[in-house]
């Protein structure tokens, strides 16, 4: 061992520990680098060498040479990191649905005495009026402006549905845009992680970006990632792989107004998947449709019972009355126009020359408790889909709620584990930064040992 | 366990941004004094409410009836009334006509007569502004037209006018002209009509037919003991009418309980409840104001 490899050892300390001060300053200004896991620099041994002995060639010990950085240890674990990408999934979908109900719902429930339900009463109640004064013009004028009241709530709320339906169709392409632009990410990013990886380095930050475009893709369509033997990932969606090494694959959509699909390359139909892309097709092939399809069914109760008995009666001319309504569907359904243009061709009885008599008017608004929607009366049936709505929205606050909670409580785990504590770091730094100066002490007094050696010589 | 710097930053957002939802949820709830805003909020409870509402409008339709009817009925009383008077009128006349010994005014008793049947006319043309009441359906036209010389012609109908007074009773409001009249013998098949009756009176009058007088006289007792049955009957229904509106407004009073118990907020309970998270958010902010001192940087110069 001689006197200058004392130097050398020094040496080592005063590398290493500005390493560290790198690998800690690195963290302190990640610290809110969103995906960052904090990093830590493992310092290990130079290897020792023997020193030989003065007899039979036996060792008097093993001198250390110093110290270097082994590798930057990443301070996260797959396990955690798999379960965000699984709660990010479920994040995604739930929120989503309750995003598309909770629109849903404002357009069925859009405020006391105006929801169908209220515009119904007011419907039937203007033809207990007529029925009460068959008589008048103006009761006539009531029941034609609660029709055209009630049409136009129909009317309304399958416009703002198929509206949001249209939306959704258009918000979806640019979910799956995103998914195929961050395939290409990934895919890159597994080039480059499986280029550092071959020259025996840990591509730590290139680790951390892929984690977070992964939980971005959980999130969108449901990720996974599988760890193969050459350490390049291969993520995939829905059983097939988006991204295979440094190869990715797209999907592409089609929706046609009956229903979306999305299909590979290849030209496979893609299964099994989660995430806001599986919400917004549900909401848009599924959920919709059928909400449309009620109030669809509501109105053709409507319309056929009103226009059956109406076109039984007399306009208040004596002639035979016409349909009070035309179209069946809630997107179709109107007064009829020649009531429109003349509030007398609203029929009140079934008699020519009987003003007096308004038992058709009592006939329709005894609709009211006929159950013309299976068991259910229009009321009932227009009731029975607000609490459909209401529970829809419930159970999926509730869930998004759930999955939310759960989301956080393992981002808080992961948190616990790479997030950059300040505190720490500036403990980390007072560390090296005493470890240094104390490198730099015994390389002072070295230097002055080998100093005082040559002057005495000198 | 570690807490680092972004940990606590992420979990007092949250709990700030919860306690602010919370706080924001009371005070909508206690502002608009309703525990239900949107169907989510309670599925069941807004069935109920729509329903309630739904029901509670059916109720204010057949207030709106009952008032009519009690309308139309008092005005259809208060005419048979004068119907009656008139009536009555006439058989004094009748019996003055039947008295031999007092005969020298029977032109003038004639024409007293004849302007009672005038007034009868006129009361089975009551109108209430806008409708015919003794024109059966046709209420629209005067239902007694022609006078008592050139005859008098019924241009209603029999037609009866049903109103619905609950979700149950239907009621049959008006007497057509026809029925009230006995036109035709509608009511009784023995009895000649009112206005024949009048008409072979003043005839029997003027003639000095003592025995065609009697026989009047009794047809017009058989016609004033009609009205009085009409008149029982139309107070009758006036009764059902009156009882109708007072189960309706008693019903309406339960159902008006039931909605306010079923949306409406309870305000002691959400006021209390607002405090309390008003508190919490206060505290929340606190802390957040707290939360960036005393880092181990303060003290490292």
């Amino acid at each position: 061992m001689s006197t200058f490899s004392t130097i050398q050892v020094a040496l080592s300390g005063l590398i290493t520990q500005q390493r560290a001060i790198d690998v800690t300053s690195h963290n302190v200004v990640n610290a809110n680098t969103p995906g960052y896991h904090r990093q830590e620099a493992v310092l290990t041994t130079l290897p020792a060498i023997p020193q030989p002995g003065s007899r039979n060639g036996a060792s008097k010990g093993q001198y250390g040479t110093g110290v270097e950085v082994a590798y930057v240890r990443r301070l996260q674990d797959m396990y955690t990191q798999q379960q965000l990408r699984a709660t990010q999934q479920d994040v995604g979908y739930w929120s989503t649905t309750t995003d598309g109900l909770e629109r849903i719902e404002t357009f069925l429930a859009p405020g006391q005495n105006l929801d169908l339900s209220a515009m119904l009463d007011k419907f039937f109640g203007a033809w207990q009026l007529l029925a009460t004064h068959p008589e008048d013009l103006s009761s006539r004028l009531t029941v034609r402006s609660a029709g055209v009241n009630l049409a136009n709530t129909l009317n309304n709320t399958a416009d703002q549905l198929n509206y949001l339906q249209a939306q959704i169709a258009s918000d979806l392409q640019e979910k799956v845009d995103r998914v195929n632009t961050l395939a290409d990410s990934l895919a890159d990013l597994n080039t480059q992680i499986g280029m550092a990886r071959a020259d025996g380095n840990s591509p730590n930050d290139f680790l951390d970006k892929r984690d977070q475009l992964l939980q971005e893709l959980a999130g969108l369509i449901g990720a996974n990632e599988l760890a193969t033997e050459n350490w390049t990932g291969i993520t995939s969606a829905g059983g097939h792989p988006l991204v295979e090494g440094s190869q990715s694959f797209h999907i592409s959509m089609q929706a046609t107004p009956t229903g979306t699909t999305l299909t590979w390359d290849d030209g496979n139909t893609v299964t099994g998947i989660g995430g806001e892309v599986s919400s917004l097709i549900e909401l848009r092939d599924t959920t919709i449709p059928a909400y449309v399809n009620r109030l669809d069914t509501i109105t053709a109760g409507l319309a056929s019972a009103v226009n059956a008995l109406h076109a039984t009666g007399m306009t208040q001319s004596d002639q035979p009355a016409g349909d009070f309504f035309t179209g069946n569907t809630a997107g179709s359904i109107h007064v009829a126009d020649d009531i429109i243009t003349d509030a007398s061709n609203i029929a009140s009885t079934k008699q020519a020359g009987a003003p007096g008599d308004g038992s058709l008017a009592t006939d329709i608004f005894n609709l009211t408790t006929t159950p013309l929607i299976g068991t259910q009366t229009l009321n009932q049936a227009a009731q029975a889909l607000l609490s459909q709505v209401g529970n829809d929205v419930k159970t999926a606050k509730t869930n998004t709620d759930t999955q939310s909670a759960l989301h956080d409580l393992i981002n808080t785990r992961d948190q616990q584990t790479g997030g950059v504590s300040l505190d720490e770091e500036m403990a980390n730094l007072l560390i090296y930064q005493r470890a240094y100066q104390a490198s730099a002490r015994v390389l002072v007094a070295t230097d002055e040992m080998i100093q005082s050696l040559l002057q005495k010589l000198g | 366990m570690r807490v680092p710097d972004n940990l606590r930053l992420q979990l007092m957002t949250s709990n700030l941004a919860t306690a602010a939802e919370r706080l924001q949820r009371y005070q909508i709830e206690l502002s608009s004094g309703l525990r239900i805003q949107r169907p989510s909020d309670d599925p069941s409870g807004a069935q109920r409410v729509s329903s309630l509402r739904s029901n509670l409008s059916r109720i204010a339709q057949y207030e709106a009836t009952t008032k009519d009817a009690q309308a139309w009925l008092k005005s259809e009383d208060s005419a048979l009334g004068n119907i009656t008077k008139s009536l009555r009128q006439i058989r004094d006349y009748a019996l003055q006509a039947a008295n031999p010994n007092i005969a020298g005014s029977r032109d003038t008793m004639v024409t007293q007569i004849k302007s009672q049947a005038g007034f009868v006319q006129q009361s089975l043309n009551t109108s209430d502004g806008s409708r015919y009441l003794f024109g059966g359906n046709k209420t629209l036209a005067v239902p007694f037209k022609g006078d008592l010389v050139g005859g008098i012609t019924y241009a209603g109908d029999a037609g009866v006018r049903h109103i619905t007074l609950n979700d149950s009773v239907t009621l049959n409001l008006n007497h057509s002209g026809s029925e009230v009249a006995n036109l035709g013998g509608v009511s009784d098949p023995a009895l000649p009509d009112v206005f024949q009756t009048i008409n072979d009176l003043v005839t029997a009058i003027q003639t000095g037919d003592q025995t065609g007088i009697a026989a009047q006289i009794s047809n017009l007792d058989q016609h004033l003991s009609r009205m009085t049955n009409l008149r029982a009957e139309t107070g009758v229904r006036l009764n059902q009418v009156e009882l109708a509106a007072d189960q309706l407004s008693q019903t309406k009073l339960t159902l008006t309980n039931l909605l306010n118990d079923t949306e409406g907020a309870d305000l002691t309970e959400v006021t209390v409840q607002l405090k309390e998270q008003e508190n919490v958010l206060q505290a929340a902010t606190y802390v957040a104001s707290t939360i960036s001192q005393g880092g181990l940087l303060d003290w490292l110069r």
